[in-house]
């Protein structure tokens, strides 16, 4: 019996694969391994919203491929295809009229229902308007750094960091609305 | 794109607690979308042309070599797709000029056969027209109460004949002294002649 080496395909010679010969097989695996981070990563932005989700993972990756050729791999693919899946979440915020950068005065509009006495961290994020949102995801559950995030969302640094101030401290007014009325938040 | 929440923050931002770096780091980073997106966002793609269909196969993984594929590029099959249609469009072209052959031929066919048809149908009538007469005269056995007004059909049909033969064949010598027969008699009774002739349809 011959031993068989099990060679592992990189995302590169999957990628190749489908510029190359259209390889259906080679989509679907670098499909399967992408997905379910880019799923969750853009149903966080747009707020919790499936449908819209999967049309925005869709979309990023017909636009992936579509731009497979091009990419030089001077970086992960994981962070070039986050890089699209993002921009088509603005995209679609800002044709929706949601994506506002809101000034701080308007925090005070983001507010629970009053049935839900406590909510989740999941939730809360969800109920953040979509600028503040996306930094908080970026920054705080993705990893990014503010000069990063500011590339990507063609603000500067200082805005990001404004937006992430604003955007943890309605987090807080969300998931303890008791201890924000008494000043536990700074 | 490091890990560097506690880190990078800057003087305007909100330190995160413990607890909440606890629960963020939580947050699942990974989500299942179903197989159905998989299915739409590939038939999206071949559609676009970007991948080539997987014949018979359900997203089974890519060979670890990469060799043995049996896909095409999308190039080809729209080259099969438009050879395909000239095949058709040529094929098409060749039935019409041969079915439009077969149609002159069948119409000459039927011009000719429609001579034979109607010969025989002079012969049948004919055939008729002589039989009926043997029934007025009583030849066929049968009872003739009345033969006068028989007799009047029976030569003003043949006058009418004669009449026909004679636009066919002008110059035929019978079909004239018929027709000569007939005036003679008309002039002798008044009966036939050219101004009151007695018309019969059949």
């Amino acid at each position: 019996m011959r031993a068989q080496a099990v060679v592992s395909t990189t995302d590169q010679f999957l990628a190749e694969r489908i510029v190359g010969v259209g390889d259906e097989s080679a989509f679907r695996e670098l499909y399967r391994r992408h997905t379910p981070r880019l799923y969750q990563f853009v149903l966080r932005v747009m707020g919790g919203d499936e449908l819209e989700a999967e049309d925005v993972v869709q979309d990023t990756w017909i636009r992936a491929s579509r731009n497979l050729a091009g990419f030089r791999w001077e970086s992960r693919f994981e962070t070039w295809l986050t890089g699209i899946g993002l921009n088509l979440c603005r995209n679609r915020l800002r044709s929706s009229g949601r994506w506002t950068d809101l000034p701080e005065g308007s925090l005070g509009t983001v507010r629970p229902d009053p049935r839900e006495s406590r909510i989740d961290l999941e939730r809360a994020i969800s109920l953040l308007p979509p600028g503040f949102r996306t930094v908080l995801v970026l920054h705080d559950i993705e990893g990014f750094k503010h000069a990063e995030i500011a590339e990507r969302l063609g603000v500067t640094e200082g805005t990001s960091k404004s937006q992430l101030f604003s955007a943890r401290r309605a987090m807080r007014r969300l998931l303890d609305p008791a201890g924000s009325e008494r000043g536990d938040v700074q | 794109m490091t890990d560097h929440r506690e880190h990078d923050e800057g003087a305007e931002s909100l330190e995160l607690t413990s607890s909440e770096l606890a629960a963020l780091a939580a947050l699942p980073r990974e989500r299942d979308p179903g197989q159905l997106l998989e299915e739409r966002t590939v038939r999206a793609l071949r559609e676009e042309g970007l991948i080539a269909s997987l014949a018979g196969s359900s997203g089974r993984a890519v060979p670890a070599t990469g060799v043995g594929s049996r896909h095409r590029p999308w190039w080809r099959s729209a080259a099969a797709i438009a050879a395909g249609i000239a095949l058709f469009a040529g094929g098409l072209s060749l039935g019409q000029v041969l079915g439009a052959r077969q149609t002159v031929d069948a119409f000459q066919t039927v011009f000719e056969e429609g001579d034979a048809l109607l010969a025989a149908r002079v012969q049948r009538t004919g055939s008729d027209y002589v039989a009926a007469l043997a029934a007025l005269s009583g030849n066929d056995g049968s009872a003739v109460p009345d033969t006068s007004q028989a007799l009047e059909v029976a030569l003003t049909a043949l006058w009418a004949a004669a009449n026909q033969i004679v636009l066919l064949a002008p110059d035929d010598p019978l079909a004239a002294r018929i027709l000569q027969g007939f005036e003679a008699k008309a002039q002798e009774s008044g009966d036939y002649g050219s101004d009151n002739l007695l018309l019969v349809e059949f």
